[in-house]
């Protein structure tokens, strides 16, 4: 399977700090209680979102020591699985305002599917992955 | 190799129905939800986005392994322009219009990053066809 399409290992950490900055930063703002004005604020809330979006996407997408066939297979699944769901989510989600709760339809933002989206794979990959090394090593 | 994550081949007949049904309304004038305009827009991008998701994530007469890492490599590539355009968006408002909120919708961005993973697999397809054919030719 041709498998250079994935980042490089290093890129995991990478990713890790994407997540960490943006956290850091706004608590670290929180902290010194900085008085921005309300556009640099939602200027400064997308784009930490949208960073925490890019370091969960490197996070999945890029080389593990542990890669084989097996782990293309789970990440592809994820992928199916996750935009499937995404998709489902965009029409459950005014569907039930509008039917059930019978309340004004709230339109979803972009970076809340996404995100829904990486959050969705990263647990599921994690987790598909130490149950599958927990397997092999019970095997060896 | 379990290939049972994909859907039948059937299913992309379906897509082309879902892919019509907005066209026919826009067309022939058709309103739906009582006028409920954003109601009818969710629907449309709801019908557009499983549309192109079959059409990727349906089964083809000559999948093979190959194929699978295709659609995982535009998968890949395509969920990575949906997350650059939520960086670039805003940026580019701000640094352009001096506008610091950009409302994007979330059916526009999933149908964004779907739309370039069926560009993206369409044409990695085609080329692997090529290359298929040209060998079988040498």
């Amino acid at each position: 399977m041709n498998t250079n399409f994935l980042f490089p290992a290093k890129f995991k950490t990478f990713g890790i700090c994407l997540i960490a900055v943006p956290i850091l930063v706004a608590a670290l703002l929180k902290l010194l209680n900085a008085d921005f004005t309300v556009d640099i604020k939602t200027l400064v809330k997308t784009l930490s979102q949208a960073l925490i979006c890019l370091g969960m996407f490197f996070m999945i997408y890029s080389k593990y020591k542990d890669d084989d066939e097996m782990l293309y297979m789970i990440r592809l699944q994820i992928t199916v699985q996750s935009l499937f769901m995404a998709i489902i989510y965009l029409l459950i989600n005014p569907l039930m305002d509008f039917f059930i709760f019978k309340d004004e339809i709230n339109p979803q933002s972009a970076i809340q599917i996404i995100m829904f989206v990486l959050i969705y794979q990263n647990i599921l990959f994690h987790y598909k992955r130490y149950q599958l090394k927990k397997e092999l090593t019970k095997n060896d | 190799m379990k290939t049972n994550l994909l859907f039948p081949a059937s299913f992309k007949y379906i897509s082309i129905l879902f892919l019509a049904t907005p066209v026919f309304c826009y067309f022939f004038d058709i309103m739906l939800f009582n006028n409920n305009r954003f109601m009818e827009k969710t629907l449309f991008e709801f019908l557009v986005s499983c549309a192109l998701f079959l059409i990727v994530f349906s089964k083809y007469k000559d999948d093979d392994e190959m194929l699978y890492s295709i659609r995982l490599k535009t998968t890949v590539y395509s969920l990575l322009i949906g997350v650059f355009l939520l960086i670039g968006r805003p940026l580019l408002n701000f640094i352009l219009w001096n506008q610091a909120e950009t409302y994007e919708s979330a059916g526009g961005i999933i149908s964004t990053v779907l739309f370039f993973n069926v560009l993206f697999f369409l044409r990695e397809r085609n080329k692997l066809k090529e290359a298929l054919s040209d060998e079988e030719l040498h």
